[in-house]
């Protein structure tokens, strides 16, 4: 009998695995035909300026979707991201610009202020025990609102060339946006897969009451998940900020849905307790890829969208797929 | 005999009953047929709604109205809008809010040119004169007169002024449009597509949106870029894609090379054609709107009188003339220099 | 021979890599009680499943009234077979109320005006029928375990029922709430109605079977009846092989007292604790007894620190400890193994290993040491014979006694001294059951304190030293081992006669 479970569990442990890793493979299976039919399409598709320009354009959303996925594995979600990141573009520029501030010190400034708005959803979801969901629909209203009155929603401008070295500034031949979204992704990868921060945001999502009764402290916890969330969504918002050179009140508008859609191509359950750094990183390459080939080709703005809403279709009904066929007793 | 007289009483009747129509026509609020009640003195509440708030269009827009405004004793201008171009919905809501508020007169530009119709007309049927500025709707009542820029007029001579720029011979141009399906957008597309048939010489090689968003228009040109190596120019029809679109070249190193033509004149824009990165612009009077709307608003409101409709006019702002004083005003406009 | 009213003819069920059921062949009579008993993954619940077409079979037929029936769904088997379904995770939607809940599904209406007359009338028959009597328009969710089972037995009965399926319906309940059970099931079979029972619990055979089936591994091994089912022969068919002893308790020198709760008092949603006292000494299995509802599981939880008690004072080997949090009892030594370990005690989607350390993670400054890691696992992994294909599959792919022990194997990795045991065996085969308990007295018998809440008193009378009573939140008695009946225990739990004062 025993031995008899323990083939079947054998059996069903490398099935699991297989499963888990065509899942990653749905979103890298996608990202690599996508890239070869536009190589064949489009010749201007493979120079070394458009591959750049794709990391470049990715880099934004993917360097959110990163945080994201840190709070959608805790079964959470951060709507705010889109609002935050404007709060901070506009505030970061605004430091240079009206009060003078040194540049590297305003975009540690604007992190800042995303840290700051991801402690007060922190705070919302453990302390006042609102859902994720409100809490931080409340942050998006809150956010955005602080952007207009701030700056009477005119864009901050007039920077000076310092501000855009993070957008467009290059080390070596490396833009600055692909180098911070090289380095969010390994302490990423690293903060999910090697400490005890990415092992609780797993157990909280995967089960929060196991995770109390073995001693996590799973307020704190939280907490810094949503700190990390924002304050990425901060950095993100300054490198989109020094990429037009100015403070723009709407920017962000919408963004959280990519953002989530990257994070939930790349194989993220919304239930919670899975994601990774891997998946989220195809995700928002697919989505930039997307919306880099259609501006090659001269697709239509419309069809971006339905193509865009067509994958999150398949990823999640892969996702859902997998739910039901893994065996339950 | 008896016939005449017949006739010419009934002659009598029919002139009383025009004369009456026309004094009801002729002078608004006095009859009991409705219309925009007359309210001579005391203070007067005016609701002038942008399509969004968020853009230097419309903050001189603003400054224009309240401008008005202050050089008026007893009126007050409520300034209000939502916060995204596509947000039709919000604009009605707020709209039909200003009505129940019991505004005396309502200034907005419509987001959707059908649907805001109705709100058009439920301000009518409740005594509120209505103002369109920028966008009107769609049936556009007589009794609303629109103050905005000729958008398919001036869009034809962006695609003028883009000829001009690149001179003779084949040239590969790009059309950054902003909004898909809005009247303004659509009115744009149309002059510089009609304009554009006027130079065969000029190839219309991609037409891709920005969304009204600097950095989506950034990535657009960057792709568009790619995608066309040997493109001659851009026309980018507002302030958005314009913003984007010179960082693109900026960062590409082709700022002058590629004929960029945009529209509208923020700072940033500003600089650009300062810095020639930008060719031309094709700048609206929003101060004007505001400006001009108000005046006619309180005028309508005080003695009933209904405004007619405006072009406020564009100017075609260059390197060139850009420091001219008559320019300078409409760049900056303020209340101690209000643009012609 | 008398006509089966419900009958399968070699039917087989197959899942992705799993048989679940092989070429089953089942009779069952008119007004029978028919008992299944199996182990876990024996395929009991698949069984039950194709009889009341929640699943298709792949091979075979299901007949009733001798006539082979199409396969069109749960409501066609309800309405038209007379085959309906209690299940063991109760169906039934908790923000609705119980007449509402009675008639979903097949709701009287007038041209799709719901008549909530009609169905009123209707709820209140079938819950009279059951013998239960509670407000129409309470909402599900606010009734105790007992009674919502009860309502789910009378949503069965709806139609003409000619057999009432119950999937474990024993497993939440308590030894008096087991005894109204049984009555009901003795009026369906009195008015002709047959019913399928699953249980895990061999001693009920006795009480309520007339014949019993036995499936192992997907297939029938035996069916016979009441009369020859003792549970030692029972075990040995379910298992295919002799179980010994199935509560093996060592002897063990019972040491200095561990831990001291005294006057511990907490306001509760269910049951406010007042004044309880429990102390537990090296070596020592001590059993919480009662009720459901009585606050077996609030009081092992205010003592952890789970929930932080209003009064009282916890004291370990003499030394007052605060405990405010989980956190703060595991670090003072103690260990909490839930009632539930799906809900409260693993994260399901998280790997073995990764489960095992999650009280304890060894770490450098955040940084997870991944090798002592899986040393740790691994260790634990052959200490406690957790059988799993490998320490990075996934906990919920482990059978119900391998979980239970991977909880195990994280609290021993805390180094808890002292281990409260919340229902351990439930939802655990037989053969798991022995080995979680053989695994318990050894805890013991290295000097660990236990604390063990069930809900089964055989479980408790064989295993502990001493059984502490509560009722209705306070301490009603407690017993040492020479005291131990289940007359006694179940007088102190329920208030009736006089039990042993502490």
């Amino acid at each position: 009998m025993g031995s008899l479970r323990h083939r079947v569990g054998l059996l069903d442990a490398w099935r699991h695995r297989v499963r888990s890793a065509v899942s990653q493979l749905a979103a890298a299976g996608a990202v690599i035909v996508l890239f070869g039919y536009l190589s064949l399409a489009s010749n201007a598709f493979l120079s070394t300026t458009n591959l750049i320009n794709i990391g470049v354009q990715s880099a934004v959303v993917a360097i959110i979707a990163i945080g994201m996925t840190l709070v959608i594995i805790t079964a959470g979600i951060d709507l705010s991201v889109g609002s935050v990141a404007a709060l901070s573009g506009v505030l970061g520029a605004l430091l240079v610009v009206t009060y003078g501030v040194a540049v590297p010190l305003a975009v540690v400034g604007g992190a800042a202020i995303g840290a700051l708005a991801g402690l007060v959803n922190g705070v919302l979801v453990t302390q006042a025990g609102m859902a994720p969901f409100i809490a931080t629909l409340g942050m998006l209203s809150v956010a955005r609102g602080l952007v207009y009155i701030v700056t009477g929603s005119v864009a901050v401008s007039g920077a000076p060339p310092e501000f855009k070295l993070l957008g467009q500034g290059r080390l070596g031949a490396l833009p600055i946006p692909i180098l911070a979204l090289v380095i969010v992704a390994l302490a990423g990868h690293f903060v999910l897969t090697r400490t005890k921060l990415g092992r609780y945001a797993y157990a909280m999502g995967s089960n929060v009451e196991a995770a109390r009764l073995s001693g996590i402290p799973v307020k704190r916890y939280l907490s810094i998940v949503y700190i990390i969330s924002g304050t990425l969504a901060g950095l993100a918002g300054m490198i989109a900020a020094s990429r037009v050179n100015s403070g723009q009140p709407n920017f962000g508008i919408g963004l959280e849905l990519d953002v989530i859609a990257a994070t939930v191509i790349g194989g993220a359950s919304l239930f919670g307790g899975e994601g990774t750094v891997i998946g989220t990183l195809l995700g928002a390459l697919l989505i930039a890829l997307i919306r880099n080939g259609s501006v090659l080709l001269d697709i239509n703005i419309f069809y971006q969208q339905v193509i865009i809403g067509v994958i999150i279709w398949i990823a999640v009904f892969w996702d859902q797929y997998r739910r039901r066929r893994s065996p339950e007793r | 005999m008896r016939i005449r007289l017949s006739v010419s009483l009934s002659c009598a009747v029919c002139a009383a009953v025009l004369a009456s129509g026309c004094s009801a026509v002729s002078v608004p609020g006095s009859g009991a047929s409705g219309g925009p009640k007359i309210k001579a003195t005391g203070p007067l509440t005016l609701a002038v709604v942008p399509k969004a708030v968020g853009f230097d269009f419309w903050d001189s827009v603003r400054k224009g109205a309240q401008c008005a405004a202050s050089t008026m004793t007893d009126v007050k201008v409520q300034w209000d809008g939502v916060t995204a171009e596509t947000d039709v919905t919000g604009q009605v809501n707020l709209l039909q809010n200003f009505l129940t508020r019991q505004v005396d007169g309502l200034i907005y530009a419509a987001t959707d040119a059908k649907v805001l119709a109705q709100v058009s007309q439920d301000a009518l049927s409740r005594n509120v004169p209505v103002i369109n500025i920028d966008s009107g709707t769609n049936p556009q009542p007589s009794n609303v007169p629109v103050f905005a820029t000729d958008n398919v007029t001036a869009a034809r001579k962006a695609a003028d002024l883009l000829a001009d720029a690149l001179g003779p011979g084949e040239h590969k141009v790009a059309f950054i449009p902003f909004q898909p399906g809005t009247v303004t957008n659509d009115q744009r597309t149309k002059g510089f597509k009609e304009g554009l048939a006027k130079h065969p010489n000029l190839t219309l090689v991609a037409e891709q949106s920005s969304n009204s968003d600097p950095n989506t228009a950034l990535s657009v040109t960057e792709n568009i870029l790619t995608a066309n190596p040997s493109l001659d120019g851009i026309f980018a029809a507002n302030e958005p894609g314009v913003v984007g679109a010179t960082n693109a070249l900026n960062q590409a190193g082709k700022a002058g090379k590629i004929k960029l033509i945009g529209w509208d004149a923020s700072p940033d824009e500003v600089k650009g054609v300062t810095s020639g990165a930008i060719t031309a612009l094709v700048v609206q009077n929003p101060f004007r709107m505001g400006f001009d709307s108000v005046n006619a608003m309180v005028k309508t409101v005080r003695t009933g009188q209904l405004a007619a409709s405006e072009d406020t006019g564009v100017t075609f702002v260059t390197q060139r003339n850009i420091n001219d004083p008559a320019v300078q005003a409409i760049l900056q406009p303020s209340c101690a220099n209000p643009p012609a | 021979m008398i006509e089966p009213v419900l009958e399968t003819r070699e039917v087989s069920k197959r899942y992705p890599g799993v048989l679940a059921i092989d070429r089953v062949s089942l009779a069952v009579e008119p007004g029978e009680v028919h008992v299944i008993v199996g182990e876990n993954g024996a395929g009991k619940s698949t069984l039950m499943k194709l009889l009341s077409q929640v699943e298709r079979p792949d091979e075979g037929a299901v007949l009733v009234g001798g006539k082979p029936v199409a396969f069109r769904g749960p409501r066609f088997a309800q309405l038209v077979l007379g085959v309906s379904m209690v299940h063991q995770e109760l169906a039934l939607a908790p923000h609705l109320s119980v007449a509402e809940n009675l008639c979903l599904g097949d709701e009287s209406s007038r041209w799709g005006v719901l008549s909530r007359r009609a169905d009123r009338r209707r709820a209140a028959e079938l819950l009279s029928r059951v013998n239960l009597a509670v407000d129409l328009d309470r909402l599900v969710g606010t009734l105790p375990v007992a009674d919502r089972q009860r309502v789910e037995i009378a949503k069965a009965l709806h139609g003409s029922p000619r057999v009432v399926i119950m999937d474990e319906p024993t497993a939440m309940l308590t030894e008096a709430e087991i005894g109204h059970l049984f009555t009901v099931i003795a009026d369906l079979k009195r008015r002709g109605i047959a019913v399928v029972y699953i249980s895990h619990r061999l001693e009920e055979v006795a009480r309520l079977a007339d014949r019993v089936t036995v499936l192992r591994d997907g297939r029938v091994v035996q069916t016979l009846p009441a009369a020859a089912a003792t549970p030692q022969r029972l075990v040995q068919l379910m298992v295919g092989r002799e179980i010994n002893d199935l509560y093996p308790k060592p002897e063990v020198a019972i040491g200095q007292v561990l831990l001291r709760a005294q006057g511990i008092c907490r306001r509760g949603k269910v049951v406010d604790l007042v004044d309880c006292h429990v102390d537990v000494r090296a070596g020592e299995i001590v059993g919480l007894a009662g009720l459901v509802g009585a606050g077996r599981t609030e009081l092992a939880r205010a003592i952890f620190g789970a929930d932080t008690p209003d009064a009282g004072r916890v004291l370990l080997r003499g030394r007052e400890v605060q405990l405010r949090s989980a956190q703060e009892g595991i670090a003072a030594g103690l260990g909490y193994l839930t009632e539930d370990r799906q809900v409260e005690g693993l994260a399901m989607a998280l790997p073995v290993d990764q489960n095992i350390t999650l009280a304890k993670v060894p770490h450098r400054f955040g940084v997870i040491k991944l090798r002592a890691e899986r040393d740790t696992a691994l260790s634990r992994r052959d200490q406690l014979d957790i059988k799993t294909p490998s320490i990075k599959t996934l906990v919920r792919l482990l059978s119900g006694g391998n979980q239970q022990k991977v909880v195990v194997a994280k609290w021993l990795e805390t180094r808890s001294q002292v281990l409260f045991f919340d229902e351990p065996a439930r939802g655990v085969d037989v053969a798991a059951k022995a080995e979680i308990f053989e695994l318990i007295g050894r805890l013991a018998a290295e000097g660990r304190g236990i604390v063990l809440i069930s809900s089964y008193l055989p479980e408790l009378m064989n295993m502990c030293d001493r059984i502490v009573v509560l009722r209705a939140g306070r301490i009603a008695g407690e017993l040492v081992r020479e005291q131990f009946s289940e007359e006694q225990i179940m007088q102190l739990a329920t208030g009736t006669g006089n039990g042993s004062q502490r």
